[in-house]
């Protein structure tokens, strides 16, 4: 019906099974009903997103905890292209059934167009709205799953907002749906299409107390919802000196993991800190993990380093090893790196346009914010010259992190507001 | 067990007819076939082919011959869409004539342009062919069918009748209680609700002004639904629904989309569904309440005539809708129904309705009477223009007359004028429409401002005499009338006169009708919905329509105005 590629990248940390039908009661399925569903966009390895990351967390540790968890995501990885990289069908992944449906690309055009207004703040009818969401990525097989599947699960949960999985499969059984916005104060956020997917959904999870607040701004929201926030997993060891030497870092630096692009501040990051080394040399190098191309003068001098995409045990080394995390991006709804960064007792330099991060660095006094391209050089100047001051400034975090964001406290959140929405039978 | 192509506008596209096929997709599916949707635009289908021209109805046809059969909801906007000229939309007639002979098709024709199948000999020739060549066509009432039947040229044998709720199943198994629990209606109150797609032809603004008229105690309204699309002439009907909702505590306008979960909630929670409908094809909401055993006040729509079953009241005007909602209301038994004795059918002219004063914030520098209720003047403000406004169009301001001759008023002719027609730039003449788009195309972007500004100080004019006339009508037949009741209600005579925004007027302290001789030079936005009124008198052939200036309802002739959003049957 829907034609893919045939070369599937298979993950490693999947089991691949032969194609399997949908588990149910009288095949050795949980009962009808009693299935909590996690829908996202993506899922598996090599898959950067920090929605992506939360949802997982959260499935395989109620999963951990006794509930039947199902994982239904698409055969993509790279959310630019969108392609089928994964093979679609039902694996078992560490005891947690994944299902994976093929993703439909539009043709693009309408959603460039429309996107462009969208971006200039101009009013969108509703149909150009309609337009816009359905001519990106689409996964028509998974609406028909749900569609079809309804009566078995007890809850599916949503993230982010934006992405059609959310949208068009969230309006299936809005009743039993959970959403998790991952909200940003952002022009998209303001469509008619997003108020009623949000106001209409069976629930609400936010992840920060200013994402919530942002939320009731914007909207016209219900009872339902919560923050039920996110956690930060707590390594067991940290290696800085490991990480130096295996990527021959010879110098201080400051780290930025994540998706480079423009979205997330990249650009303006780049900008910044080309004009701090223009006026300070060369003693603070940038590196970056991630995805995204750099392109850029300075990573040929070596003043910018990418070590490609990380383990997560290089991940959190790096953090430990850096003078500095930086946080470019404005649009963040949890910012789970700045929260990394400073359990591995590392101070953040962040975009203080973003409240979230503003609002993690004040609480825990662990970092600076700028609001323009002279603060941040500003704030590259002061870690350059009291690396040391700075850091012990910013103890604080890692015991800010631990009081907050551990995993069986959100767990415990998300099975509260659970059994108070949707009880088990309740819509049997 | 079947393969079935049905061919649809799909989710998450906000479409009555795509709801109505998720119903009937998850009927098929229940009963074993398999089935594949492709819609017209990028959605939840398995397929998307770009109809509304003759290459992409090719296109459907190649995909047909796939499945066993093909089930096509047919609606003209997802079929024809760019097809403007007559031999374009002669073509998609005969690529679904192709169709019909590619594989065993299903119509189920939810709404057709009777208007151009008239005029147009070519198209109606190609309809009959298409229509002649399907295994099976469904419409939903017998009007429908002899209507199809006699402008096509058709059998009537050949068409057929379905149960507009044949796919229809409950989605939800709440008690009315318990449905009124869960969206937080008070259960001791009476509940009526609107629910649907906020547009003009649906009337929802007539349930308002018969909740503000009527006698009907503590019963409340709810108005649920959004705009379809966004169209300039929904965004002033949605406005004036507001305004209209906020001159009463007991009306709720609940602007958003609701799913279908949802929907069927609402529907199980009301005591009554208000159906004021001023045009419809078919509807969805009548069904789904009847689905779910909801009682149904409806427009004696011939249409909806043919699917009301049961115990459902049909209503001709403003004024059967008063009194059947006064019915209803009359015969539940709530513990919190209070009707206001003596007013209903036997009011007379000194009975008044109540004011909605309670809750309001106390005025700061109101020392005087710690015991009189807090008021705000803007609410009371916005219940004398409706009430105002009510009592002037509504019938109940004949009560008072001296006269009942009809008396033409000067605005009628204003009225009369209507909107600016735009003409469609299409022609049977071979090139003629293409020209005509080019030129349009052309001066569109100096022409379109030039016409809306016509418009507006059309609507303007009219706005300002028509105000004028409800001074003068107040003025020559009106005495001032204040109750005792009226003045303690707010807690003395001091209150009769407040300081409004613009001048001082009477606030509180009048009967139902205006009794305000200082005028009012507020704009009431809902007064474009009369200019509308306006033009379907000009256009009704019923006398009572043209005496009954502005009673709402008194037309029953359905109003199409050309450039409106199309209406589809099974919307919501």
């Amino acid at each position: 019906m829907i034609q893919l590629d045939n070369n599937f990248e298979r993950s490693a940390s999947e089991k691949l099974m032969p194609p399997m039908p949908p588990l149910s009661a009288s095949n050795g399925g949980p009962p009808e009903g009693n299935i909590i569903a996690f829908v996202s966009p993506r899922f598996g390895d090599g898959v950067v997103g920090g929605a992506e990351a939360v949802m997982a967390d959260a499935a395989f540790g109620l999963a951990r905890r006794g509930h039947n968890v199902e994982i239904l995501t698409t055969c993509a990885k790279d959310h630019f292209t969108w392609a089928n990289e994964f093979p679609p069908g039902r694996t078992v992944v560490d005891g947690v059934s994944v299902t994976r449906f093929p993703t439909v690309l539009g043709e693009g055009s309408a959603r460039q167009r429309v996107g462009d207004e969208i971006l200039a703040g101009k009013q969108v009818s509703i149909q150009d709205q309609q337009l816009w969401i359905n001519d990106s990525l689409r996964c028509p097989e998974m609406w028909h799953h749900v569609f079809d599947n309804g009566d078995r699960y007890r809850a599916l949960i949503f993230a982010p907002y934006m992405f059609w999985t959310t949208y068009a499969v969230a309006q299936v059984h809005p009743a039993k749906s959970i959403i998790m916005p991952c909200l940003h104060d952002e022009e998209p956020a303001r469509l008619d299409i997003f108020r009623e997917l949000l106001e209409g959904a069976g629930g609400l999870w936010f992840l920060t107390e200013p994402e919530r607040d942002l939320g009731q701004r914007m909207y016209n929201l219900g009872d339902r919802q919560a923050i039920v926030g996110a956690s930060v997993a707590v390594p067991n060891q940290y290696e800085p000196t490991s990480f130096t030497s295996k990527f021959n870092i010879d110098r201080p630096f400051i780290y930025y993991a994540g998706r480079r692009e423009w979205g997330k501040g990249w650009n303006a990051l780049l900008d910044g800190y080309s004009r701090f080394v223009s006026q300070r040399g060369r003693q603070l190098a940038l590196v970056t993990s991630g995805v995204g191309s750099i392109d850029h003068p300075l990573e040929r001098s070596n003043d910018i380093i990418d070590v490609g995409l990380l383990s997560d045990d290089d991940r959190n080394s790096a953090m430990a090893a850096a003078a500095a995390y930086l946080q470019p991006s404005a649009m963040e709804s949890f910012s789970r790196t700045v929260l990394e960064s400073m359990l591995a007792g590392t101070p953040v330099i962040a975009n203080g346009a973003s409240d979230v991060v503003q609002w993690h660095v004040q609480r825990s006094n662990a970092g600076l914010v700028y609001n323009n391209e002279a603060e941040l050089i500003e704030c590259l100047n002061f870690v350059t010259d009291h690396p040391e001051e700075f850091k012990r400034a910013a103890v604080g975090g890692r015991q800010y992190v631990l009081d907050h964001f551990q995993l069986e406290d959100v767990l415990r959140r998300m099975e509260y507001t659970l059994d108070q929405w949707l009880p088990v039978g309740a819509f049997v | 067990m079947s393969s079935i192509l049905l061919v649809t506008p799909f989710a998450p596209q906000r479409d009555g007819i795509a709801t109505y096929a998720a119903q009937e997709l998850q009927q098929l599916r229940a009963d074993g076939h398999k089935v594949d949707v492709v819609s017209p635009l990028p959605s939840a289908a398995h397929y998307h082919v770009p109809l509304g021209n003759p290459a992409g109805a090719l296109k459907l046809v190649q995909l047909a011959t796939g499945y066993d059969r093909t089930i096509l909801q047919f609606g003209p906007e997802m079929l024809f869409g760019r097809a403007k000229s007559a031999a374009a939309r002669a073509a998609v007639w005969a690529a679904l004539a192709a169709l019909g002979r590619a594989c065993p098709l299903d119509l189920r024709i939810h709404e057709l342009e009777y208007e151009i199948l008239t005029k147009s000999p070519i198209e109606r020739s190609a309809a009959r062919r298409a229509i002649h060549g399907t295994d099976r066509v469904t419409v939903h009432t017998e009007t429908e069918a002899n209507q199809l039947a006699t402008v096509v040229g058709i059998g009537r044998g050949k068409v057929e009748v379905i149960d507009h709720g044949a796919h229809f199943v409950p989605r939800t198994m709440m008690t009315r209680a318990e449905a009124k629990a869960a969206i937080g209606i008070d259960p001791n109150r009476f509940a009526f609700v609107s629910i649907g797609f906020l547009q003009y032809h649906k009337g929802f603004d007539l349930a308002a002004e018969a909740m503000l008229s009527a006698n009907l105690g503590n019963a409340e309204l709810h108005i649920v639904g959004s705009k379809r699309v966004s169209h300039p002439d929904i965004n002033r009907y949605v406005d004036g629904l507001k305004r209209l909702c906020a001159a009463s505590d007991r009306m709720f306008l609940h602007e958003r989309f609701v799913s279908d979960d949802e929907f069927d909630q609402w529907v199980r929670a009301a005591d009554a569904v208000v159906l004021p409908y001023r045009e419809i094809w078919s509807s969805s909401v009548l069904e789904r309440a009847q689905v779910l055993g909801t009682r149904v006040i409806a427009s004696d729509l011939p249409q909806l005539k043919q699917q009301v079953r049961g115990d459902s009241l049909l209503i001709s005007d403003l004024d059967d809708l008063r009194v059947a909602m006064e019915k209803l209301v009359a015969a539940a038994d709530y513990p919190d129904h209070d009707l206001i004795s003596g007013t209903g059918e036997g009011q007379t002219g000194n009975d008044h309705r109540s004011w909605n004063i309670a809750g309001e914030p106390k005025l700061p520098s109101d020392s005087r009477d710690s015991a009189s209720s807090p008021l705000d003047l803007g609410r009371v403000q916005a219940q004398v223009e409706l009430r105002a406004r009510a009592g002037l169009l509504g019938p109940s301001s004949e009560q008072g007359r001296k006269n009942d001759t009809p008396q033409p008023l000067a605005s009628e002719s204003l009225m009369a004028l209507g909107d600016y027609e735009k003409p469609e730039p299409v022609s049977h003449r071979l090139g003629v429409g293409r020209a005509k788009r080019t030129v349009l195309s052309l001066v569109n972007w100096q022409l379109a401002p030039i016409i809306q500004h016509v418009e507006d100080l059309q609507r303007a004019t009219t706005e300002a005499i028509v105000r004028l006339e409800h001074r003068q009508n107040q003025m020559d037949e009106r005495p001032i009338d204040v109750t005792d009741s009226d003045l303690g209600s707010v807690g003395g005579t001091d209150a009769r006169l407040e300081h409004g925004v613009d001048g001082v007027y009477p606030t509180v302290g009048l009967d139902d009708q205006f009794k305000s001789d200082s005028g009012i030079d507020r704009l009431d936005p809902f007064l474009s919905r009369e200019l509308v009124e306006g033009k379907n008198r000009r256009r009704s052939t019923d006398p009572r329509a043209r005496r009954d200036h502005g009673e709402l309802a008194g037309s029953d002739e359905p109003e199409h105005l050309p450039g409106k959003p199309s209406r589809q049957s099974g919307g919501r």
